[in-house]
């Protein structure tokens, strides 16, 4: 899956499931119809629904070495949509992976604090699997995962369960409360935030990686910032509208810095001085 | 002494670039409006001309082009045509260096493969010009700009030749018996001051955040996209995808979009990363100027005025360099 | 694949957004395979509108209780409903006097007999329903209401320009009327899609595909009364097509 023609000409796969994660949102599970998917937590595909259009996308999953791989896909356009109404066995393209993903390599050896709003989680999903694959290369993973409702909250069962795990320690939150309660012992009502303020962390010796929606990072880095965390230990994944992936379209730059090319994850150094990448 | 071609041999000349591709030249349209166009005699061409109203870039990145097909079959597939050969003809050395640039997006890196079949498809006969009041390239009297495979300098009994490229030398080989041998007058190269203050800028890192000109353009930016449409390095595309009425194929297009337009930064759910004119306007400033990615750092504006002579309200981002605005309102 | 089934049709208007759709002579073959048209009164003798439909595709502005009973039909009838052309859209030419007593305009056109007409100022359909996607242009062009049928196999829309006409005018190699002819064209507040059909025959943008997102139309009648044309002439240009425009909005 590398050279230019797997970066301009989509490979097709298939969806082998569709599962709903909340009333707008699910995971769709595709296999390849050929080859390995091979990809860093973090870096983005393009996802092409036949006849609707492209849309670039993380996966939810990390790579396992097989030809399968997850994305978790809100309805919120005409291609989400599109692809929503698609079940098992409907056809899709996929282009990349493009970008830079988290820097797993660097990350080893110290602690892992993930804070994920909203649909955020998706990334962070695929770098915490890629984490707990091999807990014991890791000091310990600390996910804080905020989201509007409980009933938004994605794939929490799935976290509590690995949250078992003696090296994972989970921190759910939600906003609000609206109908259902929420289960105390799992999850709180606040937001991420203030939930960050209340935690016990070692910034010197930990790696934050930071995905949501756009009005969360800057709350969340001066956060950590009072915390201690230096800005070279801070990694935000961020959203733009990338078009071709490839550092051509030029609908995604932050200041200089292309989001699909130099990005999407960035050290939170490299884009402080930038007017409105945050 | 260098290989000369007097005036009266250009038409042999055309003629024999034919055998390199359909020729091209800067003509007048019924319209009124300069373009190039397919050229067979001499007379059509406009030699004096200053600047056509769409740069050469659209014979590499056309407005509107089909870039895959997909069947359920096949999947997606690259648009198997052959790109007729073609020769541009009269290439200014803005525009040149227009495609030198866009060779640099499109080739270095990740290769645009329908790029890279328009451009092969081209022979390259650059021009030399002289300079209007809305440009300001500091390259004019050069010998050979960049990427061109022949350049034409002229004078007025005729034309200095030289090749840029294997393909230039071949041109020469071939029209050898056009040619005479003539001392080239010295030609001197000038400096226009708005280049020479883009540079100092530039080099500065000037933005002008606090520049009251930004307020001013936005307000009277009618965002009609002409300043980029026009530019011959504004390459920003915008990709769709149509489905056919057999409700089983369908098309991927890419057209020319624009970073004037609303919908160029917006995203998913409604969030728009440059909601107000002033920032779009900004946003092109800084790719004009700065680059992005890959070519950080490098000045793609290459003075050939086309901006300030389409913009219905005569805004000009260079003027930020100068501090003055040239509204003549 | 699903096989749809349609309404289509025409409010206060000229019936010439459905007559485009009759017009695309090669495709209405391939048309008429993948649609059921149920209700289609200008292109059929017995349509029923008591059918359920996918889709609903709807000309013309709303002007009569008439008008009313069938875009209410037809809303709760089907699933989508899809605005065409700019009567619909925008009220449209049939709008265009909008600020004049209706009652004297029906006895300019029916004299006496104007009386006993029941009409009211004609509007757009967002001001009754939902509209869930809209083909601008009078009358749209064929490819865009094409696109939209092949999008609607899929149960979903095309995308289509939302930029001014002047792009398409530029990629053209046009003379710019504004620019080069001094003349009041309305391609910069148009949204495009059209291929700048009118300014290549050098006839200048009347705007009849209506406001492009975030025209700057302040700007736009600045320029034009400083090239010379009024204020209210042009006022009543841009009213022809769509008769509610922001004169001071600039974003």
């Amino acid at each position: 899956m590398t050279g230019s023609d797997s970066s301009m000409i989509p490979f097709m796969a298939e969806i082998v499931a569709s599962t709903p994660l909340s009333a707008d949102t699910s995971l769709f599970r595709l296999r390849l119809d050929q080859g390995i998917a091979d990809y860093l937590p973090g870096q983005f595909f393009q996802l092409s629904v036949p006849a609707g259009g492209e849309f670039p996308v993380s996966p939810a999953s990390a790579a396992d070495g097989g030809g399968e791989l997850e994305f978790c896909v809100r309805r919120v356009g005409q291609v989400t949509s599109h692809l929503h109404s698609l079940g098992p066995g409907g056809r899709v393209g996929l282009r990349g992976p493009f970008g830079n993903g988290f820097p797993v390599a660097e990350m080893a050896g110290a602690q892992i604090l993930l804070l994920a709003g909203g649909l955020g989680i998706a990334p962070l999903r695929s770098l915490l699997h890629y984490i707990l694959r091999e807990p014991e290369r890791y000091a310990s993973v600390t996910l804080m995962y905020g989201a509007r409702e409980p009933a938004a909250m994605l794939f929490r069962d799935e976290l509590v369960a690995l949250a078992r795990q003696e090296r994972f320690r989970l921190l759910l939150t939600v906003d609000f409360v609206r109908d259902e309660p929420v289960d105390g012992r799992v999850c709180t009502v606040g937001l991420l935030p203030a939930l960050l303020r209340g935690v016990k962390v070692e910034p010197a010796a930990t790696w934050a990686a930071i995905c949501g929606p756009p009005p969360l990072y800057a709350c969340l880095v001066a956060e950590l910032a009072s915390l201690g965390f230096a800005d070279e230990r801070i990694f935000i994944s961020l959203e733009r509208r990338m078009k071709c992936g490839v550092g051509h379209c030029c609908h995604c730059a932050l200041g200089q810095l292309l989001c699909c090319s130099d990005g999407p994850v960035f050290r939170y150094s490299a884009i402080k001085g930038i007017t409105g990448a945050i | 002494m260098r290989p000369f071609l007097p005036e009266e041999r250009l038409g042999s000349l055309l003629a024999l670039l034919g055998h390199w591709g359909e020729v091209y030249g800067p003509v007048t349209t019924g319209d009124g409006v300069t373009a190039f166009r397919p050229v067979s005699d001499p007379g059509q061409l406009r030699l004096e001309y200053r600047r056509t109203l769409i740069p050469p870039k659209r014979f590499l990145l056309p407005p509107r082009e089909t870039i895959l097909t997909y069947s359920p079959d096949a999947g997606y597939q690259p648009l198997d045509t052959a790109q007729p050969a073609l020769v541009l003809f009269g290439l200014h050395p803005c525009d040149l260096q227009g495609i030198a640039y866009l060779d640099r997006v499109f080739l270095e890196g990740v290769v645009d493969t329908s790029y890279r079949r328009n451009r092969q498809a081209l022979t390259i006969i650059g021009l030399s010009c002289e300079p209007d009041e809305f440009c300001f390239c500091g390259a004019a009297g050069a010998d050979l700009p960049a990427g061109c495979d022949l350049f034409l300098q002229r004078t007025p009994a005729g034309f200095f030749v030289t090749a840029g490229t294997m393909k230039g030398e071949e041109i020469c080989d071939r029209s050898a018996q056009l040619f005479t041998l003539r001392q080239p007058a010295g030609t001197t190269p000038w400096h226009h001051p708005l280049a020479d203050a883009i540079c100092r800028g530039c080099a500065a890192g000037e933005t002008f955040p606090d520049n009251p000109l930004w307020d001013r353009f936005a307000e009277r930016c009618l965002g009609c996209g002409a300043c980029s449409a026009c530019c011959p390095t504004c390459y920003c595309y915008d990709v769709l995808e149509q489905g056919g009425l057999d409700g089983q194929a369908a098309e991927r297009l890419r057209e020319w979009d624009n970073c004037l337009f609303k919908s160029h930064g917006e995203v998913a759910g409604g969030v728009n990363f440059r909601r107000s004119r002033r920032e779009r306007l900004q946003y092109r400033f800084l790719h004009k100027y700065y680059g992005f990615g890959a070519l950080r750092g490098v000045i793609s504006c290459v003075g050939c005025g086309r901006c300030r002579a389409v913009c219905p309200v005569e805004i000009d981002l260079a003027a930020l360099f100068e501090g003055e605005d040239h509204d003549r309102q | 694949m699903i096989r749809p089934q349609l309404a289509i049709a025409g409010l206060t208007a000229c019936f010439g957004c459905q007559l485009t759709l009759l017009n695309c002579e090669a495709e209405l073959p391939d048309i008429a395979d993948r649609f059921n048209f149920t209700y289609f009164p200008m292109g059929m003798s017995s349509p029923d509108i008591t059918a359920d439909f996918d889709a609903a595709l709807v000309e013309g502005a709303v002007s009569t209780p008439c008008d009313l009973e069938t875009l209410v039909t037809l809303r709760n009838r089907s699933r989508l409903l899809i605005a065409i052309g700019t009567c619909a859209i925008f009220g449209g030419v049939a709008a265009m006097c909008n600020e004049e007593p209706r009652s004297r305009l029906l006895r300019t056109v029916y004299g006496p007999a104007a009386d006993g007409l029941a009409s009211f100022n004609p509007a757009p359909l967002e001001r009754f329903v939902t509209v869930d996607f809209a083909v601008t242009g009078c009358p749209p062009e064929r490819g865009e209401l094409l696109a939209t049928l092949a999008a609607l196999l899929r149960g979903t829309f095309p995308a289509l320009p939302a930029y001014p006409v002047c792009l398409e005018c530029r990629s053209r190699e046009n003379a710019c009327l504004l620019i080069e002819r001094n003349e009041p064209c309305l391609g910069p507040v148009t949204r495009a899609g059209c291929n700048a059909r009118c300014p290549a025959m050098a006839v200048h943008c009347e705007g009849c595909r209506g406001p492009v997102a975030e025209a700057n139309v302040a700007a736009e009648l600045e320029l034009l009364i400083a090239k010379g044309v009024s204020r209210e002439e042009l006022v009543r240009r841009l009213r022809r097509f769509c008769p509610e425009w922001d004169y001071e909005q600039r974003a």
